[in-house]
């Protein structure tokens, strides 16, 4: 195992040195100028040129390139041309905001996907399966910055039952903290959970028709033992890919969230560099949420050796 | 629309309108796009020269449906209010803010709203008047002994917040500062033609200049005048964006980056009994209409992001509190006179002919602000109300495209920013010109790369507004001189050049003002750029906000506002 995992760490490099040339290229190409942005109206020719000058924009791009990417090696990975804040500390500051956001979400998603899938599957065609696919299939198709304005709406501006808005850290007071949270992670959840429960639903579907459920229920075991036991647990294999899968698309997704209710996360982080232009953050940001998507992977591969011990990475 | 009684008599009323409620990283610029009107304060600096009299008092406050907590009030009922009632101190204020602001040195780069949080933290020399001339600031009064030379006499026992004194030294040390090459300071440029500052004495400073400059105490009124804390400066260098030290009324206590950048009351203020407010916390929502729904629910008390389709549900809600003044900018179309169809000064005619200003007002302004005759604003003192719209004439503008040699029309792009109501205002133009056998091409782009292909020359019409500035100056010179920056259509008339170089160097108001009213003709009978449309400056607040005043530079000052509980 602890081959398998020093193997994919090793396959990680070309993918990263390839990314990152991908992502250097794509901002630097794309029309639109940092200096010129950040001076407004009151740029002129001289001072164009001063700033670009001092922040080494002026340099040619492979040189530009090979300076970061030098720096980025030993884990520096510059500061904002912009705000002069340091990339990795900027990260970092937003880092909390957004995996909570992504635990909070997964989890609305897990709570609400996997009941309604396996009440979906075991009362199969029946109104609760109805009922179920409809709303999952509501969650999977509005868009969550549709759903987002939907809850402001209701649950802020009508029932003024949450705040619309906002962030306080949760080790600064975890209540209005979790009320702040409330909406972004159902809005945020909402698709997701969908997708559970309907992968949950077919899977266990499909589960519940096999040989050893026919078996287990001929020895004459009680149905929520057979479900439990020896259905959902089979059947959840499916669902850790989609969930393991889907991380990356939670962070994704935190970019409209965040807009939406004004969280300061990692996506408004990245939103805001690509508007202004702001080369080394754009690719700080974009780099690391590369590795956690691949990391992701990676873990989710990891953990079907769990579910399925027929999984083996031994050899 | 609604009352807005713009003291100068001959002022057409109203102007209302949108105003940068396009989102955030627009705003992080300085130019207007008419869409989202930005006229992104973002930089509209200077201010003009003393103020003549007569006082747009840009700052018409019309609550419309409360008249009483207005806060400026020119209107009648207003100044009733503000004899009565006694400004009450504390509380917080929190305002939302249309994007995160880049930083608090206004010596180093900005953006547009970036100049709001500005006017807490600092004070300048002088200041812009509400009405747009030049007041004493940190200068108690000045004297010109002749045209390039200023004496600033400053305010007495006036300290910053780390406890230091702001005396001449102080200010001094600022200007050479911004003037020293190595520090790239963005406001270099600005001050360029300051030649020395020197100490006359611990309360008397003096400006030398290497020429005539009448827009000089309109641009020190802005950024580049700003005095920092010398001892801050020496201890974070460019860091002090983080640890900004001024005189302000309000002093830094954190910036948490795209979450809230908040300020708290300064004790040792020097104008005594002032600031009202504890604290002000600004949270950058980019959405307009999730920081109107943030407003509805009280979780923030003042708006400065308002989308114009917003206004009327605004006015009508007696929850909520409407605020409008005059604004410095203008919106309308950059036209490239260099190369292409609109090189040719009769089909930039017949294009400015065919198109209804009218119907861009009230179909993409929603009827809120007035349509733009040139470039020099209601709100300042060198307007001209007299001067004429172009009103659409379709018979008129087909004469221009035979005099132009192509009498079936021609083709053309016309480029605009991402926002809807960039889009919106290219369609309806696009309608308006095709009768007359224009054919336009919209194409959009975000707001970086329309600057981009504005300054590389790389477009027929864009659609794209200017800012402004408090000198009419400012709303002239960079756009149509040669050489200027944002002279995208590459503009040449050597009318413009001569009339340019006389009104910078005349220091008396009234013969400037016959000189603007030379340049504005010139400009339009030229077609240099196609005017259409002045946005207002417009807020939103609860009912509790009081005491606030609508500046048509378009940057908040809350130095007098006032919660009542």
């Amino acid at each position: 195992m602890l081959r398998f995992i020093a193997r994919r760490l090793v396959a990680l490099v070309p993918v990263i040195v390839i990314l990152s040339v991908a992502v250097f290229l794509m901002i630097h190409l794309t029309p639109g100028d940092p200096v010129r942005l950040m001076l407004g109206d009151s740029a002129t020719q001289q001072s164009i040129a001063a700033l670009r000058q001092a922040l080494g924009l002026d340099q040619p791009l492979p040189v530009q390139y090979l300076h970061w990417a030098f720096q980025a090696v030993r884990g520096n990975l510059g500061r904002s041309i912009v705000t002069n804040e340091p990339v990795t500390q900027a990260i970092l500051t937003r880092l909390p905001v957004t995996l909570e956001l992504s635990v909070l979400a997964m989890l609305v998603a897990l709570v609400i996907g996997l009941p309604t899938g396996v009440v979906a599957a075991l009362r199969r065609n029946s109104w609760l399966d109805y009922g179920s696919t409809t709303l999952a299939l509501s969650g999977i198709s509005l868009p969550s910055f549709f759903l987002g304005i939907l809850l402001i709406l209701v649950l802020s501006l009508r029932f003024r039952a949450l705040p619309p808005g906002g962030y306080v850290p949760f080790v600064t007071n975890p209540v209005q903290n979790l009320k702040l949270m409330i909406m972004p992670s159902l809005a945020l959840g909402a698709a997701l959970a969908g997708i559970i429960s309907r992968m949950m639903r077919s899977s266990l579907l499909e589960v519940l028709d096999a040989d050893y459920v026919r078996t287990a229920r001929s020895k004459g075991l009680r149905e929520t033992q057979i479900v439990v036991r020896h259905a959902i647990r089979n059947a959840l294999l499916p669902v850790v890919t989609i969930v393991g899968l889907q991380t990356g698309t939670l962070l994704g997704g935190a970019i409209l969230t965040e807009t939406i209710f004004t969280l300061p996360g990692v996506g408004r982080l990245i939103v805001d560099s690509i508007f202004a232009r702001d080369f080394p953050m754009v690719q700080g940001v974009v780099l690391f949420l590369a590795l956690v998507r691949v990391l992701s992977n990676l873990a989710t591969d990891v953990v079907y050796g769990f579910v399925d011990p027929r999984i083996s990475y031994s050899s | 629309m609604n009352n807005d009684d713009s003291g100068r008599s001959d002022a057409p009323a109203p102007v209302a309108g949108s105003r940068r409620w396009f989102v955030g990283r627009l705003t992080l610029l300085a130019f207007s796009l008419p869409a989202a009107s930005a006229l992104l304060a973002a930089c509209g600096g200077g201010s003009s020269s003393p103020p003549t009299g007569t006082t747009a008092s840009s700052s018409s406050s019309s609550p419309s449906s409360q008249p009483s907590s207005s806060g400026t009030p020119s209107g009648t009922s207003a100044a009733a209010a503000t004899t009565t009632v006694k400004p009450k101190t504390g509380g917080t204020l929190t305002v939302a803010i249309a994007s995160d602001i880049i930083g608090t040195d206004p010596q180093g780069a900005s953006a547009g709203i970036d100049r709001s949080i500005y006017t807490a933290l600092y004070n300048g020399l002088v200041a812009p008047a509400a009405n747009l001339g030049i007041v004493p600031d940190l200068a108690a009064k000045w004297e010109t002994p002749d045209p390039q030379t200023y004496v600033f006499t400053l305010q007495p026992n006036v300290k910053f917040h780390d406890g230091t004194a702001c005396d001449a030294t102080a200010v001094k040390f600022n200007f050479d500062w911004i003037l020293d090459p190595k520090n790239a300071s963005a406001r270099a440029s600005e001050i360029a033609d300051l030649q020395s500052v020197t100490v006359v004495d611990p309360q008397t400073v003096k400006f030398s200049l290497k020429d005539v400059f009448a827009p000089f105490l309109s641009i020190i009124s802005d950024r580049a005048g700003y005095i920092l804390s010398p001892d801050a400066r020496n201890k974070y260098g460019k860091d002090l964006t983080h640890h900004p030290v001024g005189t302000g009324p309000f002093q830094f206590v954190e910036w948490v980056k795209s979450d809230h950048l908040t300020l708290k009351k300064f004790d040792g203020y020097w104008q005594s009994g002032l600031p009202y407010l504890d604290q002000i916390i600004y949270r950058p929502i980019t959405d307009s209409s999730v920081a109107l729904t943030n407003l509805k629910t009280n979780t923030i008390n003042f708006l400065d992001n308002i989308n114009p389709s917003d206004i009327a549900s605004i006015k009508s809600d007696s929850s909520l509190v409407y605020w409008e003044g005059l604004g410095v900018g203008y919106t309308g179309l950059w036209l490239n006179t260099a190369t292409g169809p609109l090189a040719n000064q009769s089909l930039r005619l017949a294009l400015s002919l065919a198109i209804d200003r009218e119907a861009l007002l009230k179909v993409a302004y929603f009827g809120v602000g007035q349509i733009a005759a040139g470039p020099i604003p209601p709100s300042s003192w060198a307007y001209d109300a007299s001067y004429p719209v172009v009103k659409q004439d379709l018979t008129k503008a087909k004469q221009a495209l035979a005099t132009g040699e192509k009498p079936n029309g021609f083709t053309m792009t016309l480029k605009t920013d991402t926002t809807p109501q960039g889009s919106k205002i290219c369609q309806l133009i696009q309608e308006q010109i095709k009768p007359v056998g224009i054919d336009a091409t919209i194409q959009t782009l975000d707001f970086g790369a329309l600057l981009n292909a504005g300054s590389a020359g790389d477009f027929d019409a864009m659609s794209l507004g200017w800012s402004g500035r408090v000198d009419p100056d400012g709303n002239i010179q960079p756009i149509f001189q040669v050489g200027g920056t944002f002279n995208y259509g590459k503009y040449k008339n050597t009318t413009v050049e001569q009339l340019i170089g006389q009104e910078r160097t005349t220091s008396d108001q009234a013969s400037r003002i016959k000189i603007f009213q030379q340049l504005q003709s010139t400009i339009n009978d030229d077609v240099a750029y196609i005017f259409t449309y002045f946005a207002p400056t417009i807020y939103a607040s609860t009912p509790a906000v009081k005491g606030f005043k609508v500046t048509a530079d378009g940057l908040m000052r809350f130095k007098e506002t006032w919660l009542q509980s």
